[in-house]
């Protein structure tokens, strides 16, 4: 996980963007992983999620390029990033019937090497499968929960900024939607052939 | 119990936090939620280098563009309260209006977005392959029939060539509910949405007056559809944008308006005492013995055109309880909040609306108010007839009145974009007058006014819901009341409609350009003139009436044919976007965004290539391929449509307005030139 940015420095990054070119690049090194990441785990298949993740930080770009600074209000940019991502998601899945059907392999996104998953690129795509099927049956709150919590990055703050919610509620979805996740995985591990 | 869950909570959520931070540290045990955790928080998607660099290196080329376009700060004309300059923000950041330089960023959106859609094409390029064939190869069979026409027929005629079909499909969804009202910000930057959420009946008695509805009014950033801010107000009659898109003015009822800036903060409410004898009471007017609930309703806002100065009417349409309004203009300052001129007509020439009777006097009535474009002049329909005001001086300079019958009255003033003629409804047709000398040009259709009225004018009762029964013979026949009067954007047709027929004219030579059968509960241009849009068989016309759905249709104002139905029997209002790209519809699933696009987003080549030959404007081959995401190549598929005869620029911003639900008959009978106030009594005649 990528080390988070103080709230004062990212604002600073963000008002530089449209003028300094590394300013840009630091925040997009920050976000586009976590973005990737928790668009990933919500569509499923890697090219659709490609196409979000551009279309997300198009829609941010057009915003900073535009002088619109609505996160100012919320307080994060990563609150308002990632409510575009939402946005867009949102969009897809209601044009997108069957979003939550199973992904075939080959459409899978590759994995993050860290030395915890398998080597063997199909095993982790299977893991990642495992997961997000596991993920789906959730409700769609704790779902949004526990992707923004752990693929984005977010502050239960920030993830109550997205979705809509008080911070408490979150902490609430968070806590039993893991919970339940993780019964439901014991009910029905993963086979690991490592 | 519950404690201790909170203190679980707490534990679960500090360990979450470390974990995430970095999962390797937790052992990989998943039969605990900690270890379950650190094997949840390692498997991550992991994009590919290239496709994160290219994504980069188009991002920083957008953002190059629009920091090369980026405006020098300059401060919007008045339009922050001084009083608390700490809302203010820079606007180094923020240009009054959208660069044209800014256009790349946005048709690089714009790519994005139709690049969403590549799924949804590839079912339906097939579809459309055969469909461009069979359009093709009938188009080039008809051109070439009647070029051989042994009788002379014309060789060239108006052919709906698939250049010219705007090719529409959703590119974004807000979630909202169904919004009565819609506007864009001139800027194209902001929507505001206003929707119902609650609506009450006094006493629990339906119909007996006007509900009290509460409203979600939201403002929604065009860029990132997330929603900037969302309040509730009670009964919003409408919803105007300042020139430059800063200020949101909401007419309310009991004589009030809100401005809201652009980030959905109120910087004032303007107000008026109701009028005259009556007295506000807790539960609305009192008048005459009888209290109207929720009366004053503020439905005509104008902005002046360099957003100095606004303008408001209120007063019911002539339905249900059209008593609360004194027929006074008033035009405020919108940086102070004051209130900076009264423009209104003796009380003692008032008249009573048609239809009521339960009332002795009634002051003059007022519903409606326009600026004309070089912000000179305004026009009101007060009492039926049309007042035209100086600005400057706030003297009446002409009054087109009825013929001295209380029951007939003209209505819905609209300037020409050049601001030289002003358009108005008298009963069931149209009159032109110069703005300039007060001098009347035409009628349309001429032959309606000024030839003689009927003698015995018919008694029509009121009625608050017209739309029901509107069963012509034959509409192209006969000419119906007017309800919607929308100028061209370059002024050079105009768009009538009756419940029943949209007709098109031409405003120099009187002449009827196309007639198209269609119910209609709105109309309006598309921003490029190219399209007209139509909202039946309800819409939001109604006033008091509820809220019926409808069907969205987009005409070719040069052929008079049908192009495309949307949202068959969903839509509750639309409203096109300023750039005339976006055509925002409400229904009860929320407000789809629908992209305009001159040809498929999604055809290839090879459709293009097929479809050309049937053409009679020349097609570029390459127009509609996709444009592939690392591309450096600008986006195409987005130019105005081609092949039609009313380009021009864009009209003055006015969200809609609203017919009244009368079906009078009316003549201009009388022209008063340049009177001042006390003259008016005998110009008026009454």
């Amino acid at each position: 996980m990528v080390a988070p940015i103080e709230p004062d420095c990212e604002r600073a990054l963000v008002e530089d963007a449209l003028r300094d070119g590394q300013a840009f690049e630091r925040l997009y090194n920050h976000y586009f992983p976590r973005v990737y990441a928790y668009v990933c785990y919500r569509v499923g298949k890697a090219h659709d999620s490609e196409d979000l993740t551009a279309d997300t930080f198009m829609r941010a770009v057009e915003a900073i390029g535009r002088g619109r600074f609505e996160w100012r209000r919320e307080g994060s940019f990563a609150a308002w990033l990632f409510r575009i991502a939402h946005n867009s998601i949102s969009d897809y899945q209601r044009r997108n019937q069957r979003w939550c059907e199973p992904v075939p392999l080959d459409d899978l996104p590759t994995l993050r090497a860290n030395g915890l998953l398998p080597d063997d690129a199909l095993l982790q795509k299977e893991q990642f499968a495992h997961l997000r099927g596991l993920l789906l049956t959730l409700s769609p709150r704790r779902q949004e929960g526990i992707t923004l919590k752990f693929f984005g990055g977010l502050r239960n703050s920030e993830i109550a900024a997205v979705v809509g919610l008080d911070e408490r509620t979150v902490a609430s979805h968070l806590c039993r939607g893991l919970e339940d996740l993780h019964r439901k995985y014991l009910e029905e591990p993963v086979q690991d052939r490592d | 119990m519950s404690d201790q869950y909170d203190a679980y909570d707490r534990d679960l959520l500090n360990e979450i936090e470390k974990i995430i931070a970095n999962p390797a540290d937790k052992a990989q045990e998943p039969s605990s939620i900690h270890g379950f955790s650190a094997r949840l928080a390692s498997t991550v998607p992991q994009a590919s280098d290239n496709f994160r660099n290219n994504l980069l290196a188009r991002l920083q080329r957008e953002l190059a563009q629009a920091a090369q376009s980026e405006q020098p700060a300059t401060r919007p004309i008045g339009l922050r309260p001084t009083a608390t300059p700490q809302e203010y923000r820079a606007p180094a950041v923020k240009p009054a209006r959208l660069p044209a330089t800014t256009k790349p960023v946005i048709e690089g959106l714009w790519a994005r977005r139709r690049r969403r859609f590549a799924a949804i094409a590839t079912g339906l390029v097939g579809a459309m392959l055969m469909l461009a064939l069979f359009v093709g190869m009938a188009s080039l069979l008809r051109t070439r029939q009647q070029a051989s026409h042994p009788n002379g027929m014309p060789t060239i005629t108006p052919v709906d060539t698939l250049a010219q079909v705007p090719s529409m499909a959703i590119i974004g969804t807000l979630n909202a509910g169904p919004a009565r009202y819609m506007a864009w910000s001139p800027d194209g930057r902001t929507l505001a949405t206003a929707e119902i959420i609650k609506s009450e009946y006094e006493d629990g008695v339906i119909g007996a007056k006007p509900p009290t509805e509460t409203y979600k009014l939201d403002l929604w950033d065009s860029a990132t559809d997330n929603l900037i801010s969302s309040v509730s107000m009670i009964n919003v009659k409408t919803l105007v944008w300042s020139p430059d898109g800063n200020i949101l003015a909401v007419g309310l009822d009991k004589n009030t308006i809100k401005l809201l800036g652009n980030d959905g903060q109120e910087l004032y409410t303007l107000s008026t005492p109701m009028p005259g004898e009556r007295q506000a009471t807790e539960g609305g007017i009192t008048w005459g013995g009888e209290t109207f609930g929720n009366a004053g309703w503020v439905t005509g806002i104008a902005w002046s055109p360099d957003g100095r100065a606004l303008a408001t009417a209120s007063g019911e349409p002539f339905t249900i309880n059209p008593v609360s309004s004194d027929g006074v203009i008033r035009v405020w300052d919108p940086a102070s909040g004051q209130l900076t001129r009264s423009l209104n007509l003796p009380a003692e020439k008032s008249s009573p609306p048609p239809g009521v009777t339960n009332v002795a006097v009634i002051p003059t009535w007022t519903n409606d108010v326009t600026w004309s474009p070089d912000g000179r002049m305004l026009a009101s329909t007060v009492a039926g007839a049309i007042m035209m005001w100086d600005a400057a001086t706030g003297q009446l300079r002409y009054v087109f009145k009825n013929n001295g019958t209380e029951d007939t009255y003209a209505r819905y003033t609209a300037w020409s974009p050049d601001g030289r003629t002003l358009a108005f409804i008298v009963g069931r047709s149209v009159a032109l007058v110069n703005a300039a000398s007060g001098s009347w040009e035409r009628s349309l259709p001429e032959g309606l006014p000024p030839s003689p009225l009927p003698t015995a004018l018919p008694q029509v009762p009121i009625s608050p819901q017209p739309y029901e029964t509107p069963t012509p013979v034959n509409p192209y026949d006969s000419y119906n009341e007017l309800y919607f009067l929308e100028w061209s954007p370059n002024g050079q047709a105009l768009a009538t409609a009756d419940l029943l027929v949209i007709r098109v004219w031409d405003p120099t030579t009187g002449g009827q350009l196309q007639a198209m059968p269609a119910n209609v509960g709105k109309l309006a241009w598309s921003p490029d003139g190219h399209v007209l849009t139509s909202l039946g068989e309800h819409g939001p016309l109604g006033q008091t009436g509820n809220m019926q759905a409808g069907t969205v249709r987009l005409w070719n104002p040069a052929t008079g044919k049908q192009l495309r139905t949307l949202m068959d029997g969903k839509a509750y209002n639309f409203a096109w976007s300023p750039d005339g790209r976006t055509l925002a519809i409400s229904a009860e699933s929320g407000i789809a965004l629908w992209g305009a696009f001159n040809s498929s987003p999604f055809a290839t080549g090879t459709v293009e290539a097929s479809t050309s030959t049937a053409l009679t404007s020349s097609t570029p081959t390459e127009a509609s391929k996709p444009t592939p995401l690392t591309s450096p190549t600008p986006p195409l598929g987005c130019a105005p449509w081609t092949g039609m005869a009313l380009p021009g620029p864009r009209s003055p911003a006015r969200i809609y307005k609203r017919g009244s639900e009368d079906s009078m008959v009316f003549e201009v009978t009388s022209i008063a030139s340049e009177p001042s106030l006390p003259s008016l009594a005998r110009t008026s005649g009454r």
